[in-house]
Order: C-alpha cells, then structure tokens, then sequence
C-alpha cells in the first residue's frame, strides 16, 4: 500500500454481474472528498483506509459465498458515499463499523435475486500451470533468499513430514511456531499478489 | 500480528458458514476494526486451502468448502496459487535431492559390509546365525517334507477305509432288506398254509385231503441250490395251479419273458409278463399248471424283453 497514490475519483460504476444494483447511486466529486475527508483528515491516508476497508468488505462477501464480492464491496461504499452528508453530522466512532451495516443489506438483497454459479474444478492439467510457475520463479528471485528458503522449505514434504518439517524449521530458526505461521502466511501473502500481477501482465 | 488461538476455531467456522446470524455479525463487526484479527482471517483461509489440498477437510468440511469457499474468485486464485507453490517446492526439493545424492554402491557392499561389522562380538554372533540357518533349514525342510507325505498316505488310507465301509454297509442293508421281504412272505405263506390245512385237518389221517386250488410262492433270484429250503414247494394232490411270484430287485423292463426249465430242458415259456409293483415288493407273476410240475429241481429264466442277459431263481417241487 505504502507509494500508492490515493485513489481516483470514481466517475462512473457499473456492476455488470449484478444488474438488480441500483445505478443511480451516481457519485459526486464532492461527496468522495467528502467521504475520505470522513475517513481521514489526510488524503493519503484515507485512501490507505479506503483500499484497506474495500478490503475487509470484500472478505465479507466472499465469506458469505459471494461469487461477485468486489462488485457487492464497492456497492457497499458507494451507498456509504452517498450518505455522507447524513453520516458525518451524526456518526461518532471508527468510520469503519459503519460499512458492516449497509454491507448486511446489501447482501440480503444479493441473496434476495442471485444465482450462484456452482464450484466446478477446472480441468488441471500440467501445462496449464506453466504461466503460474514461471511467474512464481520470477518473483521468487525478487524476495530475500532467507524468505524464498523458508517459504520453499515450508511446503516441501507431504503431510506428516511437512509438519515435522515445520516443527523443525522452527527450532532451527528459534521461533515458535506461530510465529513461522505468520511469516510463512506473509511471504505467501506478498507471492501471490506478485504472481497475479504478472499473470494479469501476461508475463508468465 | 498476534494470533488469538481461541478464535481460529470459530474463524475456520466462520469461513466455511458454519456460524449463526449472531457470530457471524460479531465476527465482521471485528473483523472491519481489529487489524490482528483481519490477518487471522487471511492466515486461517490459507490453511484451510492447504487443508483442502491435502484432502484432510471432513467430508462436510469439504462440501461446504467447495460450495461456499470457493464461489469467490479471489479464492479460486489463492487455490490456484497454493498448488503452483506446492509443485514449485517439491520440485526444487528433488532437484536439490538429486544433486546431494552419493554414488550408488554395488549390491555386495551391503553385504560385505554386514560381515565386518564395527564389533567383533556382532560379527560372531551373526556368523552363528547364518550358519544355524543353513544347516538346520534344509534339514528341517526335509523333515518336515518327510512328514508331510506321511501324513497324506495315512489320510489316503483312512479314505479308502471310509468308503470300503460305506460300501459294506449299503450291500448289508440291502441284502438284509431282502431277507426280510422273504421272511415276511413265508410267513404269510405258511399262516396260509396253517389255515388251509386247519380247514380241513380232521381228515389229515386218511381223510379227505382239502381241495388246493392254487399254490402261490415266492421266489427269489440268486438263492444257490444249497440254500433251497426257503425255495421248496410241496404240492399237494388236487393242487391245479402254481402262481410262482419271482422278486425282482428293479423294474428296468416293460415285458419280460419267462422260461421254466428242469435239468436244462425248457419245461414252459411266457412272454409279455409285466412286473407289479408294491412299494416294497416289484414281483412277476407266473403261472404254472401243477400238472407241469413233478419233483424235482427246477430253475426259472427271466429275461428283460429282447434281452439275452437272465436272472435266475431256482425251486425244489415235492409232490405229494
């Protein structure tokens, strides 16, 4: 997040996934300073509270088996917006509790008019997963090599060894193992929006 | 970040919508405003794809991943990521594998190495093992095979032994049986007799001699000529007719033909001769004038129609 600018006034959205969302919660210019005005006196970190709330919105709506929690994520803040002239005067506390509400109607209303598209396993074959593995070959160079052992070393093995394996890794690097867990947990973290982002580059 | 141990119960729960409308509510309620906890969540849901992926999930567990876990597209991705790490490690684990791999030794060196081993005393004791095994394993084979043949012959015996008494058995009961036919029938044929001559048993001594119509008697094959007590017939004077009644121990023909016979020379034949058949007894009936009959030995052929195979039955006449 850090080096990001803030975010860019959304002149126009649109939900083609969800077509019951109703379009005319049109944004203004003024009300979206208004609102990161409300989250954060300073822009920058308003914006880092705005990616960092759409976050959280969209765990939620991924949690409730959304298949469009993006879309629902931002609908959510856009009805936020566009309140803001009644939130600001009477709403005291984190700016962040308010957006559970609105999202738990907007949910029901998802709920109300959706079909859910079953999980279906894609096919798995082992050259579709070259484009992954050379992006993961790619980015792996670009982390330390102390994280890019712990991560490899982390998932080698199969089952029960994996978890000796990680007993062991521990000891050796004289952490507890939760502590390893949240290491691991970022790294991974960091891999994967590295691999998505070469992937969307068409880079694999 | 710290992990709060006590909620990555209810978080697993959470991810997989097994919470009620309550938990669900206090969780994102947290989950908006408690950094730790958001990274919980994220952890959590890392692992649970692992879980996923090393099939561990409960079959529940695993529906509800695949039908409500999985909808995301954000989630499919992290899947798709997890299998990409998991290939990716195992592979630089066996190419580092490969690489620290020693030479591979020839297939006696385990041997040779077993015979010098670091201890003496090892040494010794595994020798004395070996050898106990390769003079006593044979030996013990043999003998072992030895007993076994032994075994089978005396089990081969002891069978035959059964069955030969199985076959006695059954020719005893048969043969019993046979005799018992015949008691019963001369018994009915003497208390007929008894009654007859009691009809007229005042004049036995020089009275009048009851009128006999007709004799019957029952007649069995392969009685020898030494055994022909059971086999005599006396006819009395006024007697007409003989109905001799020959047992057959099977009905295996639809006629039969009869030919009677003294000191080789055919006396009368009959042919056409059906069997009847009792339940216990299957006889021919054959009738003979008692004019035809002097005393004498006399022997009855009967054959199966068209057959030239015969059974036998002899009878002794006395007349009186």
């Amino acid at each position: 997040m850090s080096g990001q600018p803030p975010p860019e006034f959304p002149t126009h959205v649109t939900f083609p996934n969800l077509p019951f969302l109703r379009s005319e919660w049109k944004v203004s210019p003024e009300l979206f300073d208004a609102f990161l005005a409300w989250l954060d006196p300073d822009r920058e970190q308003a914006g880092r509270k705005y990616e960092d709330i759409r976050r959280r919105l969209i765990k939620i709506f991924a949690s409730r088996g959304c298949f469009c929690p993006e879309d629902l994520a931002d609908e959510t803040i856009n009805r936020v917006i566009v309140k803001i002239p009644q939130i600001r005067e009477n709403y005291q506390g984190d700016p962040s509790r308010y957006f559970g509400g609105v999202a738990r109607n907007v949910f029901h209303e998802y709920a109300r008019k959706r079909t859910v598209p079953a999980y279906q396993p894609e096919p798995d074959p082992p050259e579709s997963r070259e484009p992954e593995l050379n992006c993961l070959d790619q980015c792996l160079g670009e982390i330390p090599e102390a994280g890019r052992n712990i991560i490899l070393r982390y998932y080698q093995g199969a089952k029960q060894a994996r978890i000796q394996n990680r007993n062991q890794m521990a000891r050796e690097l004289r952490t507890e193992p939760n502590a390893l867990r949240i290491k691991v947990h970022r790294i991974r973290a960091l891999l994967q929006r590295c691999v998505g982002d070469c992937l969307a580059r068409g880079a694999g | 970040m710290k992990l709060d141990a006590g909620s990555e119960t209810l978080i697993r729960r959470y991810l997989l919508a097994a919470v009620t409308e309550d938990e669900r509510e206090q969780i994102e309620t947290r989950l908006m405003v408690d950094d730790d906890f958001f990274q919980q969540i994220n952890l959590v849901e890392d692992e649970l794809v692992d879980e996923y992926l090393d099939q561990v999930l409960s079959p529940g567990d695993r529906l509800r991943f695949e039908d409500i876990f999985l909808c995301a597209p954000e989630r499919q991705h992290k899947l798709r990521f997890s299998k990409a790490l998991r290939i990716y490690a195992t592979n630089t684990a066996q190419a580092k594998a490969s690489e620290n791999r020693p030479e591979k030794a020839a297939w006696w060196q385990p041997i040779l190495a077993l015979l010098n081993p670091p201890r003496p005393v090892l040494a010794y004791s595994l020798a004395t093992a070996v050898l106990s095994i390769a003079v006593g394993g044979p030996w013990t084979f043999i003998r072992i095979s030895g007993l076994g043949n032994q075994i089978a012959a005396l089990q081969a015996q002891q069978q035959n032994r059964d069955a030969r008494e199985s076959d006695l058995r059954s020719q005893y009961q048969e043969q019993r049986a046979k005799t018992d036919r015949i008691a019963a029938q001369l018994r009915k044929e003497k208390e007929r007799w008894s009654a007859l001559q009691a009809t007229g048993g005042g004049r036995l001594t020089g009275a009048r001699i009851p009128m006999v119509d007709t004799l019957s008697m029952l007649l069995s094959s392969g009685v020898t000529r030494d055994a022909q007590a059971s086999q005599r017939l006396e006819i009395p004077k006024g007697a007409t007719l003989v109905a001799l009644k020959l047992d057959l121990p099977e009905n295996r023909f639809k006629t039969y033909k009869a030919v009677l016979l003294s000191e080789g020379q055919e006396i009368l034949s009959r042919s056409g001769l059906k069997a009847s058949d009792s339940g216990s007894q299957i006889l021919i009936r054959l009738e003979v004038p008692a004019s035809d009959l002097r005393s004498g030995d006399y022997e009855i052929r009967l054959f199966g129609a068209g057959q030239n195979e015969f059974d036998s039955y002899v009878l002794q006449v006395i007349r009186k």
